[in-house]
């Protein structure tokens, strides 16, 4: 259709990165603008550019011109819109922000006109005039200092008095001789918005909707408006002069150039010549007798790809990273694309021996493919903070930021704030959020009904959809757990940093998906608890054992190893703890590094989704012939017997098969890694399976392809961290093998971590033969420790003080220190010497510490309570009173206290004590579960120690219950975790009646009823541990 | 000595609903807990529903139409005791507020004047019923055992030191509420206030505080500490806050029938009775209806008293719906006690019947006066309020807007789509759009114009984009 109406490009726009203000994704006015036929749309969010690179995106797919630019309000002077023309101009926007934000708290900016003195060249500079009057007493100034690039920015409102303001404002212009552009001042890009605007002020000012007055919008006119639209309100002189502004910026992010730092190339040598000198020098270390010739070939290889995509400085930065943190004696891991190569073998980066495993560094890191190198570190999680400061003083703050990660609105804080707006009472609007459980999509009515609200009612159906149009709204900025981006120039001439909530803490405005569009190295520093518990292992059996290990010398393939791991005796062993895992296990039954490999990347979500679980292992267990529909697809899915399983094996498949080009290739991964974006994968479907059959495949294999795709989404596994996931698990699946005693020890030391609460560590433990010894006053240390028994080789492991709950750290040291000198004779000695107050006694004798020196729990007590009068006195006056007839707990109590205090017991199991009770009410017990039937009706009861529910599992939830003998695995899908959502959420000892079903070894209870038992257990108290 | 408490379990209920003569309806007291409402207590028809109390308000109403929600008001619960112990004279001349929600007195003297223990108990008990509460009683030679046991629920009736020490012994460590020494108790395996005694004092002592030793003393007896005497007010001076207000003389019985009895035990215990009393009927806001009944003789009788209020109401309507009663003693007089002085009063005395004198009514409600302020609304309809003379208006908009609205906006006839008034409009400004208050169900889209007519009257017009599209007028400026 020939289009009459003018051309038109708009100037200013807020998106939804201007925080409660913008009422639309920066791809929504994107492609709106691009849909309207603008010309060009600049995105002008306030004092920030974190949303530059989505609309960047949207844009190149729209095929519209971007402008990049900020609106900034100014303390002592007017409003401004600041848009870049070239490089130089988005360098300067940069820092300006930067400055704005770096001298203002977390989420705050302050600019004034000094700010601006430089007279900001290479950006065009707008100002909106409302007041004609207000306006003129700035030009004088911003005349002066902006020469040549100032305009003034008109806007129809719908205002009482626009006309006259019209008027006024031509002859504004005439008299400084300033051109006139027109602009909607967007902030949605769709009138419908304005209700979500008028919420987004609420919530801004933190009033009702019915308080917030004027601060509301008064109509719903900032929004892009059609041509023709433009057209009746503006005159054309106006409308054309937005399109000399958009010629003038000439500025798209693709000129972005990041170059890699290169500070430890010393001076005279090359990068690469620095990189291959390390390289070998390595080699030299791990192989001291040589390197075997496939791994020296295999660096060459590697060191000539680096060298053709110039990679090196990225290298050579990891590098500096992890020899520093070596020397500091931290363990680390890396993991991602790159990490798991032959050089970062030989560099240190990784431990996964590249001999041990057949993994092609053409897979990870390819010319064609263009995408950046991906290092990953793990470090042990006490001690990352230092490789992070590290990292800062290295670079300085100037080119070494955090990245950001954007918090975004999720369901229950979409629905709080906007009930809050309509001014819901706050126990109501708890009441609303409370009761939204993991598993459902959407408010059901009952849940709006419990929380005493009718969902007919008009207001709440508005609560519902707004909050549904809010989900997903970016809230704000916060900082990226450890992904640094390190620039050899300044940083903040890239992209605005600024202060996180954490002092000393700076984050550049964007996100990983940004940097990774711009294709910016990120290099992340991750903490991980494994590392901690690892490395205390290591110290223990150095210690106990005199046998000095690390990660890459722990030796491979043990088949015992692989025995205890086919039986999913892994309970503390890294991801292959979870319940998932453990269920997979014994059919898997991995024999090799490799399969490890598979298993880790197997249990994630997203292969569950992709039917991919089961045909792996009917191919593995020979029920189902391992078949190719080609060649090139046997070339990628081999070493998974033809199904794909991680993501680089898809990626790989998209181009083999469907003749995607690297470019498409990537666009794919990166719609994979984003669940945002997650609607855009289905426009690789018709792509893909068009290119799939012009090659020959059938439809069916294609449809599976595109499925299996679509499952990876939310937790695509790539096979590089699977490598690197699974030497963790293997190292520490060794250590629990061997050491058992050193191993729990070091996980109860490192806790927080892992799957399973230090009351299953210990349980597990002793029914590995460990003995465990309670905490006491008189040997315990804070932290756990060896004990030797009559065995050298079978240590037993004591409690540390650190198991007393509310025992502060430092009480404990004392306790230790005093120690040293002489034993303590007396509780009145314990508590002066090591300072301890009443309160500390008291914890100490709940758990038990003290019954070497108090006797039994009643009698420890009242002796610590008696020694407070005497802490006053000098030398040890004997007590006073003579120790009383104190009744001596019994054994529930003794229970009740233990888990009360230390969170196990190694008492009774409570499931002991009930039993006679249980066994009146037909229950059976988790020992019984092996020898019955499959299909068999059962009732069992047990205590709740994990609660799990996939995303990928739809509704269902699984749940682990463990009673005095072992644990059991529940399922209860979807239909019923309505049903019992009381019992599935709250329940401490549960009930089950289900049907028993096997597979081999894997056992599961199908959940037919579920009961809350748990006031059987009194005061008992016991912890769950939710996962989502 | 021999203590009689009595325990008001429900009294933040009873402080509100005892007035009311209709327990059909589901009522709930709540209060705040936190940032939360919770249910301090419900009435059995609540209760009934399943409403707990700790539950959250927001629960209990979704579980039951129709609640009555009330907060919960202190004032009228410390009222509500302060008329208990009044009315508690006629039994003592000892007694005291417990700490919370009860009364202890000290009845040894009074046991033969009300025919034996038994009998007193009885009476006490009639008497609470009739005024509307439910209660624990129970007897203990010391005050403070007598009002643990009522406390916690129990009514034992202890009359020798002996079985008090018996009773005691068996009570758990939590009956003292103190929660900390509890704790420390039972952490120790001691769980009954026996196990206590049986350790050496000065070792507990040393654990617990003497706080804890000095009220086990005051339980058993071991240390005299009668509790504070009441002072009871010179002149009867009661009142009841009405839980919904009412606009029948009949229904104004029930209420008045209870401080009228609230008066008898006052007057009983002072051998005294009314010559005349106030009676003050105050409505919501505005100012109360006053009676003033004048009696030939003292007279103390609650169904008389009430007989003739009745009648003095009965004259004239109630001029407003009723949220207050109170009721004073003006003048008193003794009065000779017969005998009998428990189940006698009601035989009709000579004929003050009908010997009313005019109460005053004064009637100072003045017309009130009422400012005009802005209220921040894009709506123009929304955007002005009245509000108390002397408040500042804020005119937070920068818009010219109309001295006069009107208060719904005029339909206009159209000539050629274009509004006319005495003919044609001409048009000064706009539009003004306005499209704003879609979240209370009154949306407005409107576009606003100064236009004028022929005769030069300034007018405020609005379009209504419709469908179909029409013309309002909305204002005129002056």
């Amino acid at each position: 259709m020939p289009d009459a109406s003018p051309a038109f490009a708009e100037l200013q726009c807020l998106s939804n990165f201007s925080f409660l203000i913008g009422a639309s994704h920066p791809e929504e006015l994107v492609h709106q603008a691009a849909a309207l036929g603008y010309h060009a749309l600049a995105v002008t969010d306030e004092c920030s550019l974190a949303g530059v690179v989505r609309a960047h995106g949207a844009a190149r797919e729209a095929g519209i011109r971007l402008l990049i630019g900020t609106m900034v309000r100014l303390e002592d002077g007017p409003r401004l819109t600041l848009l870049a023309m070239n490089a130089e101009g988005y360098a300067r926007l940069a820092r300006l922000v930067t400055r704005g934000r770096r001298r203002a708290a977390k989420g705050d900016y302050r600019l004034t006109r000094v700010d601006l003195d430089d007279g900001l060249p290479d950006c065009l500079v707008l100002l909106p005039v409302d007041d004609t009057a207000a306006a003129e007493s700035q030009l004088d100034w911003a005349r002066q200092r902006f020469a040549g690039r100032l305009y003034l920015a008109a806007t129809r409102r719908l205002r009482q008095g626009e006309r006259r303001l019209f008027r006024e404002l031509g002859g504004l212009a005439e008299r400084w001789g300033l051109p006139i552009v027109a602009s909607s001042d967007a902030l949605m890009h769709v009138p419908e918005r304005q209700s979500l605007a008028d919420v987004l002020t609420a919530t801004r000012h933190g009033c009702t909707l019915a308080a917030a007055g004027y601060r509301l919008n008064a109509n719903a006119e900032r929004y892009l408006h059609s041509r023709e639209q433009l057209a009746r309100r503006y005159p054309s002189k106006w409308l054309e002069e937005t399109l000399n502004v958009a010629e003038r910026c000439r500025f798209s992010l693709d000129m972005l150039r990041y170059e890699y730092p290169d500070d430890d190339v010393p001076p005279g040598e090359t990068a690469a010549g620095y990189l291959r000198r390390l390289t070998r020098a390595g080699m030299a270390e791990r192989w001291p007798s040589g390197a075997p010739a496939r791994v020296a070939e295999m660096v060459e290889r590697e060191l000539r790809i680096i060298a053709e995509l110039n990679y090196e400085p990225y290298f050579l930065t990891v590098y500096d990273i992890v020899r520093h943190a070596r020397s500091r004696d931290i363990l680390c891991q890396g993991r991602g694309s790159a990490a798991n190569s032959a050089v970062c073998y030989c560099l240190g980066i990784t431990s996964v021996d590249p001999s041990r495993m057949d993994m092609l560094f053409e897979r990870f890191v390819s010319k064609e493919r263009g995408e950046p190198p991906d290092i990953d570190v793990d470090f042990e999680h006490a001690r990352r903070e230092e490789v992070i400061q590290y990292i800062y003083a290295r670079y300085g703050r100037d080119r070494a930021a955090l990245t950001a990660t954007l918090i975004t609105y999720r369901r229950r804080s979409a629905v709080r704030d906007v009930a809050r707006a309509f001014g819901l009472p706050p126990d109501q609007i708890e009441q609303l959020t409370q009761s939204l459980a993991w598993w459902e999509n959407g408010i059901p009515e009952e849940r709006i009904r419990e929380a005493g609200m009718d969902p007919d009612n008009a207001v709440v159906r508005h609560i519902l959809a707004l909050a549904e149009a809010l989900q997903g709204f970016p809230r704000h900025l916060s900082q990226h757990v450890g992904g640094f981006v390190i620039a050899r120039e300044r940083l903040s001439s890239l992209v605005p940093i600024e202060n996180a909530a954490m002092p000393e803490r700076t984050v550049i405005q964007w996100d990983k998906d940004d940097l990774d569009a711009l294709g910016l190295l990120k290099i992340d520093c991750l903490a991980l608890g494994m590392l901690s518990a690892v490395h205390r292992c290591f110290d223990l059996i150095a210690t106990h054992h005199d046998r000095v290990l690390t990660l890459a010398d722990v030796p491979a393939e043990d088949p015992a190893v692989y025995a205890m791991i086919s039986k999913a005796d892994t309970v503390g062993v890294f991801q292959i703890e979870s319940r998932a895992q453990m269920s997979m296990l014994p059919r898997l039954k991995p024999r090799c590094f490799y399969d490890l490999v598979i298993e880790v990347a197997i249990v994630r979500p997203g292969p569950i989704q992709g039917q991919m679980v089961h045909p792996y292992l009917k191919r593995r267990e020979g029920l189902e012939p391992v078949t190719y529909p080609s060649e090139d697809v046997r070339a990628v899915l081999e070493r998974t017997l033809g199904v794909p399983i991680f993501q680089e094996q898809v990626i790989k498949l998209a181009m083999v098969a469907a003749g995607f080009s690297a470019g498409e290739a990537d666009q794919l991964r990166r719609a994979i890694g984003s669940w945002r974006r997650r609607d855009t994968l289905q426009r690789f479907h018709a792509r893909l399976v068009a290119g799939m059959r012009e090659r020959g495949y059938d439809e069916r294999f294609a449809e599976q392809i595109f499925q299996q795709i679509q499952g990876f989404g939310e937790y695509g596994f790539p096979e590089s961290h699977a490598a690197s996931f699974a030497l963790l698990a293997y190292v520490s699946a060794w250590l629990k093998h061997h050491y058992p005693a050193a191993f729990t020890c070091a996980l109860l030391n490192s806790q927080p971590m892992g799957f399973y609460a230090p009351s299953q560590l210990v349980q597990d433990a002793r029914r590995h033969g460990v003995e465990v010894r309670p905490v006491d006053v008189l040997v315990s240390d804070w932290e756990c420790t060896l004990e030797s028994t009559s065995e050298p080789a079978r240590p037993s492991l004591r409690l540390g003080l650190r198991m007393v709950k509310g025992l502060k750290a430092d009480a404990g040291e004392r306790i230790v220190t005093a120690r040293h000198g002489a034993v303590f004779t007396d509780m009145a000695d314990l508590a002066r010497r090591a300072g301890l107050g009443r309160h500390e006694l008291a914890l100490l004798a709940s758990a038990g510490a003290l019954a070497r020196l108090g006797g039994h729990r009643h009698q420890a007590r009242w002796e610590a309570l008696g020694v407070q009068a005497e802490l006053p006195l000098f030398g040890n006056a004997p007590s006073p009173d003579a120790m009383p007839e104190l009744p001596a707990p019994s054994a529930v109590d003794d229970l009740i206290e233990d888990y009360a205090t230390t969170g196990l017991t190694l008492g009774r199991h409570p499931l002991d004590f009930l039993r006679p009770r249980l066994d009146t009410l037909g229950c059976c017990m988790t020992t019984d579960l092996r020898r019955l039937p499959h299909g068999q009706r059962v009732r069992l009861c047990g205590l709740v120690i994990t609660r799990q529910h996939p995303m990928s599992a739809g509704g269902t939830v699984f749940i682990t219950v463990e009673d005095e003998h072992g644990t059991a695995n529940l399922i209860v899908w979807q239909s019923l975790t309505e049903r019992y959502r009381r019992e599935v959420l709250g329940a401490r000892l549960l009930t089950v009646d289900g049907e028993l079903q096997k597979e081999g070894d894997v056992i599961h209870i199908v959940a037919r009823r579920l009961e809350d038992w748990s006031p059987l257990l009194g005061e008992l108290a016991t912890t769950s541990r939710d996962f989502r | 000595m021999l203590w009689l408490s009595l325990y008001l379990p429900h009294l933040p209920l009873e402080a509100i609903a005892r007035t009311l003569a209709d327990p059909a309806v589901p009522l709930v007291v709540h209060e705040a807990r936190g940032a939360r409402r919770v249910v301090t207590a419900r009435n059995r028809v609540a209760a009934r529903a399943g409403i707990q109390p700790g539950m959250p308000l927001a629960t209990a109403q979704a579980m039951t139409d129709g609640l009555r929600l009330h907060a919960r008001t202190p004032q009228a619960e410390a009222a509500a005791l302060q008329g208990l112990a009044h009315w508690a004279g006629q039994y003592t001349s000892w007694l005291s507020l417990a700490d919370e929600a009860g009364l202890n007195l000290e009845i040894a003297g009074s046991l033969k004047l009300f025919g034996g223990l038994e009998s007193l108990r009885r009476h006490v008990r009639q008497g609470i019923d009739a005024l509307g509460y439910r209660c624990r009683l129970a007897v203990a030679p010391t005050a403070q055992a007598a009002w643990m046991f009522a406390r916690n629920g129990l009514s034992p009736v202890l009359t020798d030191r002996e079985r008090l020490r018996e009773e005691l012994d068996a009570m758990p460590v939590d009956c003292l509420r103190q929660p900390e020494a509890a704790t420390t108790l039972k952490a120790m395996g001691l769980h009954r206030l026996g196990d206590c005694r049986r350790l050496p004092r000065s070792g507990l002592a040393q654990r617990l505080g003497p706080h804890f030793i000095a009220d086990l003393d005051r339980l058993y007896g071991l240390r005299q500490e009668p509790p504070l005497r009441f002072v009871a007010a010179e002149r009867y001076s009661g009142h009841l806050v009405l839980p919904a207000p009412i606009d029948q003389v009949d229904a104004l019985q029930f209420p008045l029938r209870r401080l009228l009895m609230e008066l008898e035990g006052f007057l009983r215990g002072r051998g005294q009775g009314a010559l005349r009393l106030g009676l003050s009927l105050a409505p919501e806001d505005g100012a109360p209806h006053r009676v003033t009944l004048g009696l030939a003789g003292p007279t103390r009788s609650p169904q008389r008293l009430l007989a003739l209020f009745r009648e003095r109401l009965a004259r004239e309507p109630l001029p407003a719906p009723v949220e207050r009663l109170d009721l004073q003693a003006i003048e008193t007089a003794a009065m000779e006690e017969h005998s009998q002085p428990l189940f006698r009063e009601d035989t009709p005395r000579d004929s003050d019947i009908g010997m009313l004198l005019e109460g005053l009514f004064a009637r100072l409600g003045e017309d009130v006066v009422h400012g005009v302020g802005e209220c921040a609304d894009h709506r123009p309809e929304w955007a002005w309020h009245f509000t108390s003379p002397g408040t500042a208006a804020v005119f937070a908009q920068d818009s010219q807007r109309p001295l006069w609205l009107l208060p719904t906006p005029r339909r206009l006839a159209q000539r050629q789509g274009r509004p006319a008034l005495d003919g044609e409009l001409r048009i000064l400004d706009g539009p003004e759009r306005i499209q704003s208050g879609w979240w209370d169900g009154r949306p407005v889209r409107r576009d606003y114009f100064i236009a004028c007519t022929a005769a030069q009257a300034l007018l405020w017009i609005f379009r209504d984009p419709g469908p179909p599209p029409a013309w309002y007028l909305h204002g005129f400026f002056a």
